[in-house]
């Protein structure tokens, strides 16, 4: 059968590239831009873990290129070209009115915004991933991803007073909205490729009534907001601005990834962690989306961790350590654990190869870090921050850095990096952070 | 309800209302604030509630939904639910599902066809799906019942012989029949096979296996093996022909024939019926004309008359009006508080019993306009509301996130430790507490206890697992969940049950600190404030030996921490005769208990049984109560403008001994239930 050009041609260029996917690729997953001549985008992926680190196990010793590795982040030896160490930024819009330093921290995370202490009323500001999403996520289906492995079903109230959206959410979009995370690898799985399936109707049908359907809610909600008053205007707004944006998604074509089997059912942590980095990795390669959030804890979170040896307890009541040499050895294989997971997923980014034969890695940067440092004194400054990749070039890893200034500086620099003015953000910024590059 | 009863409900607005006046209000002159709830979005469990209400659903899509945020302990709190993008891409999604199922024709519950047009682009070519290499189509698929499953492809292969295409089918990442496809394009050959599906999600696939390309400059000679693919079916299950009783109930007409007059009418009848009940009011005229427009434009573009429902089935589902549950000030900038128009109120009633959208009675009620105006018509309603099955959702919704019973589900004991603990006592205990507090809601067939006897009562329900955990006679194997009476026993009420202390344990040992903490914030609404910077709450860093109460004392003698364990902590020594699973014990480390103690008010108390009649005594666990009920009934936690008004709900239920149905009844009465104002814009002076 004689067959169009493009599609010898593109399916030569598959073949040619096969070799270079070391992930069991399922051949037609390549994003749309993999097939046009175009570099591969920039990519951001904040990765927050509660409760701070064992900052003595943490922060190298010497500065520069030739840091040695401490203990906690001995398992990523391998990508050691590949990190970007960070000592001493501080988030002091985290600090907390009185207690709650886990819900302050965590919600100034990517907003470097004191929060208001209130259980009902939420106002903070918008976080730096929905910054950079604002230029990032024109064209890809969704322009940022909130992600986690904790829901919000807590128990009670989260932190002394503060709402759980506080401890519950890093992404921001408005002051007042949090960016609600998919939580855990089956939500995501559903999310990103239960569309590829359908149950009924043609693909095509489906859209125009969804096209249809949303301009009809979306006129119903504006005729309601002429009638109704201030504090219910702002949630009606949550909701039109939800529905426009999706409704400008659904434009966006499918770039057309196959859905991998769904995600394993064994419930262990690690296995549900280990998939949900799969899907990670795959919704970046498959160009899905290009800024992504994960929590892989709420802030303050008090998962047991007695799985891992000789740890007896849970997460954030070991964190109150009260410099007590039995307990920091606990977190310490805690923290040690959690450097193991991002491992595995900047494994994946750095042998995941892109259309130009860079990888994943080059064009993405990783910033993993925590909403304290110590969690015993819960010290808002001298936070752990890991950096890994390059984003595009515009990062060069391989070092370990000391800057005593706001990691608000830091976020000006990647916003800049990613081509989003800055000149200072959050409420403690000064500028940009020298030295990334 | 008696006539004695219909009259002091007839009061009680009026006592309430002057109570506020004295207590609240600035200005004698000005009616009290009744307070405001903001727009309030469906939560997760009323989502699901609603939607099986409306359509007869057992889907639950909130289940995929982003988690609800929580303010004041319950997820119902208007003002902290928020929406963003992710939440609407599952609204739409569950629209579709929702829609799907209620337009699937009778017949097999599962059947679905997949052709060209169904699946991406790249993978259609003219009227076929095409493989032009290695590669398959994935298919999430609900399987609605276990049985046997049907799955047919009409399939060709562009042949490179010896071998045939191959064509795959797989489930679940398992592949299940790979068939040779000798057939070619014009002549296309049909594959059928059976298999057994369980019920649940699956993900059948289907696709190419053995593709085989050898370009040659000549491309007469080059060699190209590629696999079409003009069908796929799977339908089942084949051995039951189930009528689709959900389509039955919303697609109440069917044209006749094909004038579009009758096919209008036909449309109307059946969206206004969904429309009342999903927007839980009256429809407008208008709003019903707009729905029925995005019908004809389906029929245009050539839907039949079902199908072209599809549009206004789903704009019903995703409309703010169904999402939120909408109250209108008619002045939306004035202060001045006004009632709750009938439907308005309906829905709060239906929400805070329910959880759930209000029923066909209470809507019709609601409409003839008597339920704002007629306070026996609302408690009428009130009364039977409760008794019907789905005001168990006080329990399973408002008593679980007041007392935080789901806590009992993230407790992880030491298992060297406790060797005898397992899943199922975790799940009797649960369930021992649930049968338990169920005994003090207004629910049917609850002997509705008073809420002081809820630390006291000396009985419980119990398995044989459990009885035999407590070290206590329970009942038989053959008859689970006998209540079982408690007196000679160390046992009563709430706070020795396993279930609570437990959750309020470590892993290893018990905590005082912990289940003082419980007690003061879920019972008596007093919350302990959190330890500063720096301190240590880890007990195994003070001294290396003696009971978890001596190792406590030594930490109080600190002055830093005296002043909140000072409240906690005799709390939990009352209960330290129950070890971290909540069995009972007379040494702790080799130490004997001692569960005597002192509130800071200076009663003495020998044992849990001493604790428990004084916190029974204290004004705090009714008063505490009331907060939890008014947060969870009206979506808001009570300010102070609330202060007279909760007084009053507090005098109520302690007049009549802590039954909550005289709590329910008076706070479905209170202004702040029946009424809102609105507010001024920002910046402007009220």
């Amino acid at each position: 059968m004689n067959r169009p050009m493009l599609q010898s041609s593109r399916r030569q260029f598959l073949r040619g590239s096969g070799a270079m996917l070391a992930l069991p690729v399922l051949e037609s997953a390549l994003p749309k831009w993999a097939r046009a001549a175009e570099k591969a985008p920039q990519r951001l992926l904040f990765y927050f873990v509660p409760n701070g680190m064992h900052m003595p196990a943490w922060t190298p010793s010497t500065e520069g290129t030739d840091y040695e590795l401490t203990p906690i982040l001995k398992p990523l030896e391998k990508l050691r070209s590949e990190l970007l160490v960070i000592s001493g930024l501080s988030n002091l819009p985290g600090r907390p009115d009185g207690a709650g330093d886990h819900a302050g921290g965590t919600s100034a995370f990517l907003t470097c915004a004191h929060a208001l202490k209130s259980e009902t009323e939420l106002r903070l500001g918008v976080s730096v991933d929905q910054l950079a999403a604002s230029k990032l996520g024109q064209g890809t289906r969704f322009a940022s991803l909130p992600l986690g492995m904790e829901g919000g079903a807590s128990v009670g109230g989260c932190d002394s007073g503060y709402s759980c959206a506080y401890s519950q959410n890093i992404s921001w979009i408005g002051p007042k909205t949090p960016l609600a995370k998919i939580a855990g690898p089956q939500l995501l799985f559903d999310l990103l490729f239960q569309d590829g399936a359908q149950t009924m109707g043609s693909a095509e049908k489906r859209n125009r009534h969804r096209q249809s359907v949303l301009d009809f809610v979306l006129r119903d909600a504006q005729s309601l907001r002429g009638r109704i008053s201030r504090s219910d205007r702002d949630k009606l707004d949550e909701y039109m601005h939800s529905i426009r944006e999706v409704e400008q998604r659904l434009q966006t074509l499918s770039t057309g990834c196959d859905a991998p089997g769904p995600p394993t059912d064994d419930v262990r942590i690690g296995e549900q962690l280990k998939a949900m980095s799969d899907l990670m990795v795959l919704a970046l390669r498959c160009d899905l989306t290009r800024v992504m959030t994960f929590m892989l804890g709420n802030g303050g979170s008090n998962r047991p961790y007695d799985f891992l040896p000789n740890v007896k307890g849970a997460h954030h009541e070991l964190s109150h350590h009260r410099n007590q040499p039995s307990i920091q050895a606990q977190l310490q294989t805690i923290d040690t654990w959690e450097v193991e997971q991002l491992g595995y997923l900047l494994n994946l980014l750095k042998t995941t190869k892109d259309r130009d034969g860079s990888t994943l890695l080059d064009s993405t940067l990783v910033i993993f870090a925590s909403e304290v440092s110590d969690g015993n004194s819960h010290d808002h400054t001298g936070l752990p921050v890991l950096l890994a990749g390059r984003l595009g070039g515009t990062v060069r890893p391989g070092r370990h850095l000391r800057r005593n200034e706001p990691i608000a500086n830091l976020y000006t620099s990647i916003l800049n990096a990613v081509g989003v003015p800055s000149t200072k953000f959050g409420e403690d910024g000064t500028g940009p952070l020298q030295g990334l590059s | 309800m008696t006539t004695s009863g219909r009259s002091q409900a007839w009061a009680l607005p009026i006592v309430l209302w002057a109570t506020a006046q004295f207590v609240g209000c600035t200005e004698p002159t000005a009616p009290p604030d009744p307070g405001r709830v903001t727009l309030h979005r469906l939560n997760r469990d009323e989502y699901n509630h609603t939607v099986r209400d409306l359509l007869g659903t057992s889907q639950r899509p909130a289940d995929q939904f982003p988690s609800d945020d929580i303010g004041f302990g319950f997820d119902n709190v208007a003002q902290v639910l928020s929406m963003s993008a992710p939440h609407v891409e599952r609204y739409l999604r569950a629209a579709e599902s929702l829609t799907d199922e209620v337009l699937r024709p009778d017949g097999y519950p599962l059947g679905l066809t997949l052709q060209v047009g169904d699946v991406e682009v790249r993978y259609r070519r003219r009227n076929h799906i095409f493989f032009a290499s290695n590669s398959t189509l994935p298919l999430r698929v609900e399987v609605p019942a276990t049985g046997s499953y049907s799955i047919s492809v009409n399939a060709f292969g562009e042949q490179v012989p010896p071998e045939p295409a191959a064509l795959i089918v797989a489930v679940d990442g398992v592949t299940i029949r790979t068939a040779s496809i000798t057939a070619v394009e014009s002549n296309p050959q049909t594959v059928q096979l059976e298999l057994p599906l369980t019920a649940g999600t699956h993900m059948v696939s289907f696709g190419f296996g053995n593709d085989l390309y050898v370009p040659d400059p000549d491309p007469q000679k080059t060699l190209d093996r590629n696999l079409g693919v003009f069908w796929f079916r799977l339908y089942g299950p084949t051995t039951a022909i189930p009528e689709n009783s959900i389509r039955r109930r919303v697609i109440t007409c069917t044209p006749s024939s094909a004038d579009l007059t009758e096919w209008k009418h036909c449309a109307d009848h059946i969206l206004s019926r969904l429309a009342r009940r999903a927007f839980r009011r009256a429809v407008t005229i208008d709003e019903l004309s707009e729905l029925r427009k995005l019908a004809e434009e389906a029929w245009r573009s050539g839907d039949d008359f079902q199908a072209g429902l599809r549009p206004a089935l789903m704009a019903t589902l995703l409309s703010p009006h169904f999402l939120f549950r909408v109250e209108l000030d008619p002045d939306p900038t004035s202060r001045t508080p006004h009632q709750l128009n009938d439907f308005e109120l309906a829905s709060r009633l239906s929400y805070f019993l329910w959880s759930s959208m209000p029923d066909d009675e209470l809507l019709r009620v609601a409409e003839q306009s008597s339920l704002a105006d007629d306070k026996a018509v609302l408690l009428s309603q009130v009364a039977r509301m409760l008794d019907d099955p789905k005001a168990e959702s006080l329990l399973s919704r408002f008593a679980s996130q007041w007392l935080q019973l789901e806590g009992v589900d993230a407790a992880t004991p030491d298992a060297k430790r406790f060797p005898m603990w397992t899943d199922k006592l975790r799940t009797d205990m649960k369930q021992e507490t649930r049968l338990f507090v169920r005994e003090f809601l207004p629910l049917w067939g609850s002997r509705e206890l008073g809420l002081t006897r809820l630390l006291t009562e000396p009985m419980t329900y119990l398995t044989t697992d459990l009885a035999r955990h407590y070290g206590i006679p329970g009942p038989s194997p053959e008859v689970p969940w006998e209540a079982t009476k408690l007196l000679g026993t160390p046992r009563h009420g709430l706070l020795t049950q396993g279930s609570v202390l437990t959750m309020t344990s470590y892993p290893g040992r018990t905590s005082p600190v912990k289940r003082g903490k419980w007690i003061l914030e879920q019972l008596l609404c007093s919350p302990p404030a959190p330890p500063p910077p720096g301190v240590s709450t880890d007990l195994g860093s003070m001294s290396s030996s003696g009971s978890v109460r001596q190792r406590l004392e030594e930490h109080r003698r600190k002055p830093e921490c005296a002043g909140c364990h000072r409240l906690m902590d005799p709390l939990g020594f009352g209960l330290e005769s129950f070890d971290a699973v909540g069995a009972f014990r007379q040494n702790d480390d080799g130490q004997p208990i001692d569960s005597s103690g002192e509130l800071p008010s200076g009663e003495p108390f020998n044992d849990s049984a001493g604790l428990a009649t004084l916190l029974a005594q204290d004004p705090r666990l009714l008063s505490c109560a009331v907060r939890k009920l008014f947060t969870y009934a009206i979506g808001r936690a009570p300010t102070d403008a609330d202060a007279g008004r909760v007084e009053a709900l507090v005098t109520e239920l302690s007049e009549h001994g802590g039954v909550m149905r005289r709590l329910v009844t008076a706070l479905v009465l209170s202004d702040a239930f029946v009424s809102r104002r609105g507010e001024p814009e920002e910046g402007t002076v009220p």
